[in-house]
């Protein structure tokens, strides 16, 4: 079988016709003309020029890669030239003799004819190109940037948490745990159907959070004895200890067994055969599963949770008691609370700082409710001991240790975050970053919950922009001298100096600066913070302090006392001063009570009268603050004063959702 | 005589400005008039005549036209703008400061080097 090849004049007819239709301007296609305007060899050929000089001009003109219009004008010129020096009467071949090399020529005409072109080409090969440096070095230093890599070399962990010395037999934690699964928490008592429509604030969390999903209209969930606890307690029932008291009257030797693990000397460690997820002890001080460093571990380590849930117990258990008139068992949980406050205190992470400050919460706001509101609960010893008990804890002693464990976190965080050039300093890295996503710092709410392919994108140019590891180590310093010196100011200098300067506006620079300092700011922001919580949780105790003197002077003098002077040195060593003002707390009788009080930050005294039940029952400088700056829309505080005793709210609660017991996996449920 | 490419390049445009100044001109034309008027000393490479031409008209200071020439075939003839006729008077100023001053220095005379 043979194969007819086409016929040579089709073949040639076709690639003139390619041809004609390569050489004509889009202008005369779209009109349906085939014009062969730029058609410069057809122009070479009809010439009257010799072959060589047509292919001098040709390669000229191909060398110059120049678009078919200007290589067509470039090509009319160049035959201009050499016919006008033939019509001069200049031999060919010294016409090319004088033209010069056609490489050069094509260079410099290509060059001078792109100058021709319009501004808007200019422009657009400037942007291209700038692009295409720019994408170049970016993805160059991202290769370098993805290459970095921390040396984790030092395990501050290990440093922070030595082995335990005590033996096993006075580690509270394993009783702690023991008192919980015997109270039945986790047993379901109900079923509930709720609805997605719900009013119910707290069923509202349940579908805020995520927990039943968003693509039923209702769901039917259980509800175990822990849920139904939260749900009694926070669900502004009005008498929450009455509803509860036969479940706790139930369990009265869980209670005990709570009791007595508290009076242990240590929490004890984590047990080693159980799984803790992102919260580990490992050896390896690079463990992968250490997560963010010490930093996570703060968020993460489950005694912090399970003193949470006994706090919590104790403190409704002594409200039930002394409802039931069971003063011992009252006093024996409110010390309890003590207890786990010392027992918190081992754990160096700042979980467990907030925590002991929550706990000092709990037990000042219980004992001064229950004082004020059922003060035959307490005999006279029992109210020495917990004053005396009571005046040890000191919130602005325990800052001094929380900045040490900060400073550690930090380094911790530095190495896990940063390259490690042997002489103190480094660059961020992208695991680094990723470190910092995980902490959820504030200045990358920008970026939350990103694409992975955004935030790999990304990462680079935010490494780009961070500090150097020296830097961040300096200004990490800088910024904890700073805090410690704030810590020492009084109230009022604090309040002074948060109300003198202009709050900083939420700008790109603040983004900006938060994006650079990023590692910095994790840990510095969050001890800035903490002073103040031990500040203000050390004036309620001095006021609790003073409210167990009041009660023990009533019942030996059968009356209250005229002023607080009255109090000291008996029952009291000496007045509290006024943390908003050079002089001591202020006193006074009302409706046959007393009330202590400090002027507040408006500097007056209103004769103690309270603000309307301040958000948690208890004033605080935050707070106070931010009214500052809503009075009438006009700078100045709230006329009213601060009440510390007895407090203005009903329950002191801690501040808490609940959240299951020591368990890798967190509970959403809001019950 | 040619002069060195560096000082050929900074008079190469200023004696093409000063060739049109009569008139416009065609590329061949303003390559033999250069290099008759100046002895050879100007002649331009005919190679980098053209580049030259494209870069003066992207700075505007001169335009072309073209027309039908010899035979019918297009030409292009370049003309000054007002712009290059500007440009032209004050390279003219420069080059006249300039050789005077290269003469006060005895490089304008005859014999050349210092006086």
């Amino acid at each position: 079988m043979t194969t007819a090849l086409p016929d040579p004049t089709v073949r040639a007819a076709v690639r003139a016709l390619w041809r004609r239709w390569r050489t004509t301007p889009w202008r005369d296609r779209l009109r349906g003309r085939l014009t062969a305007r730029f058609d410069t060899s057809a122009r070479l050929a009809d010439s009257a020029l010799s072959p060589p000089t047509r292919e001098l001009i040709r390669e000229v003109i191909r060398r110059t890669r120049l678009r078919p219009g200007e290589k067509s004008a470039v090509a009319d010129e160049l035959l201009a030239h050499f016919h006008d020096g033939v019509g001069a009467g200049t031999e060919e071949q010294e016409l090319r003799s004088k033209f010069g090399h056609p490489a050069t020529a094509a260079r410099l005409i290509r060059r001078a004819k792109r100058r021709c072109r319009s501004r808007l080409w200019h422009a657009w090969r400037a942007a291209w190109w700038s692009t295409v440096f720019l994408l170049a070095a970016y993805t160059a230093y991202g290769v370098a940037v993805f290459t970095g890599r921390p040396n984790i070399q030092t395990n501050y962990h290990a440093l922070l948490y030595p082995p335990p010395t005590q033996p096993q037999e006075q580690w509270a934690l394993p009783r702690y745990e023991a008192a919980l699964a015997a109270l039945d928490l986790d047993e379901v008592i109900e079923r509930r159907t709720i609805r997605q429509d719900t009013n119910d604030p707290i069923e509202r969390l349940y579908w805020d959070y995520g927990g039943a999903g968003y693509s039923v209209e209702e769901i039917t969930i259980p509800i175990t004895r822990e849920q139904w606890l939260y749900r009694t307690l926070y669900n502004d029932q009005a008498d929450p200890f009455a509803i509860l008291a036969g479940y706790f009257n139930e369990y009265t030797d869980a209670f005990e067994q709570i009791r007595a693990a508290a009076a242990l000397p240590t929490l004890g460690p984590l047990p080693a055969d159980r799984d803790f997820g992102h919260y580990h002890t490992p050896g390896d001080p690079a463990h992968p599963l250490i997560g963010a460093g010490l930093l996570s571990h703060s968020s993460n380590d489950p005694r912090v949770d399970v003193a949470g849930e006994i706090e919590t117990l104790l403190v409704v258990d002594a409200e039930v008691a002394a409802r039931q008139g069971d003063g011992p068992r009252a006093v024996a949980s409110l010390e309890a609370l003590m207890s786990l406050d010392d027992q918190l205190a081992e754990l160096p992470v700042r979980e467990s700082y907030l925590g002991s400050i929550r706990l000092r919460t709990s037990v000042t706001g219980t004992l001064g409710d229950l004082l004020a509101t059922r003060p035959e609960t307490f005999g006279d010893s029992d109210l020495r001991r917990l004053a005396e008990r009571l005046a040890e804890q000191n919130g602005r002693a325990t800052l001094e240790q929380y900045a040490e464990v900060s400073r550690i976190a930090f380094l911790d965080l530095l190495q896990r975050v940063y390259t490690d050039d042997g002489e103190g300093d480094g660059r961020m890295t992208i695991d680094g970053l990723r470190l910092l996503f995980e902490i959820e710092q504030p200045a990358f709410n920008l970026l939350e919950n990103p694409e992975a392919v955004a935030q790999t994108t990304l990462s680079p140019g935010l490494v780009l922009i961070a500090q150097s590891r020296r830097d961040a180590e300096e200004r990490f310093e800088a910024a904890l001298a700073q805090i410690r010196q704030q810590w020492d100011e009084s109230l009022t200098e604090h309040v002074d100096r948060v109300t003198s300067v202009p709050r900083r506006s939420k700008t790109w620079r603040r983004h900006w600066e938060g994006l650079r300092f990023a590692a910095v700011d994790t840990v510095a922001h969050r001890s800035r913070m903490s002073g103040l919580l031990a500040i203000e949780q050390d004036i309620r105790r001095d006021a609790v302090l003073v409210g167990i003197a009041l009660e023990l002077y009533r019942r030996a003098e059968g009356q209250w006392p005229e002023s607080l002077d009255a109090l000291v040195p008996s029952y009291l060593p000496a007045i509290p001063d006024d943390p908003f003002a050079d002089a001591p707390m202020r006193y006074l009788v009302h409706d046959g009570r007393p009330r202590v009080y400090s002027v507040g930050p408006d500097g007056d005294d209103d004769g103690g009268r309270a603000a309307a039940r301040p958000p948690g029952g208890v004033p605080t400088v935050t707070q106070s603050v931010r009214r500052h700056r809503l009075v009438d829309g006009q700078p100045g505080f709230p006329d009213h004063d601060w009440v510390l005793f007895p407090l203005a709210h009903r329950l002191h609660l801690p501040d808490r959702t609940p959240r299951v017991r020591a368990s890798n996996s967190v509970n959403l449920n809001p019950w | 005589m040619k002069l060195e490419r560096e000082l050929m390049r900074g008079a190469g445009p200023t004696a093409v400005l000063k060739v049109l100044e009569s008139g416009e001109k065609y590329g061949y034309e303003m390559v033999q008039r250069l290099a008759k008027t100046s002895n050879g000393v100007l002649a331009v490479g005919q190679s980098t005549l053209y580049p030259m031409l494209y870069n003066l008209e992207a700075k505007g200071l001169v335009a072309s036209r073209t027309e039908p020439g010899l035979r019918g075939r297009p030409r292009r003839y370049y003309r000054l703008t007002a712009k290059g006729k500007r440009h032209l008077a004050r390279q003219t100023r420069q080059w006249a400061a300039l050789v005077t001053a290269m003469q006060s220095l005895g490089l304008g005379s005859a014999q050349g080097g210092a006086a």
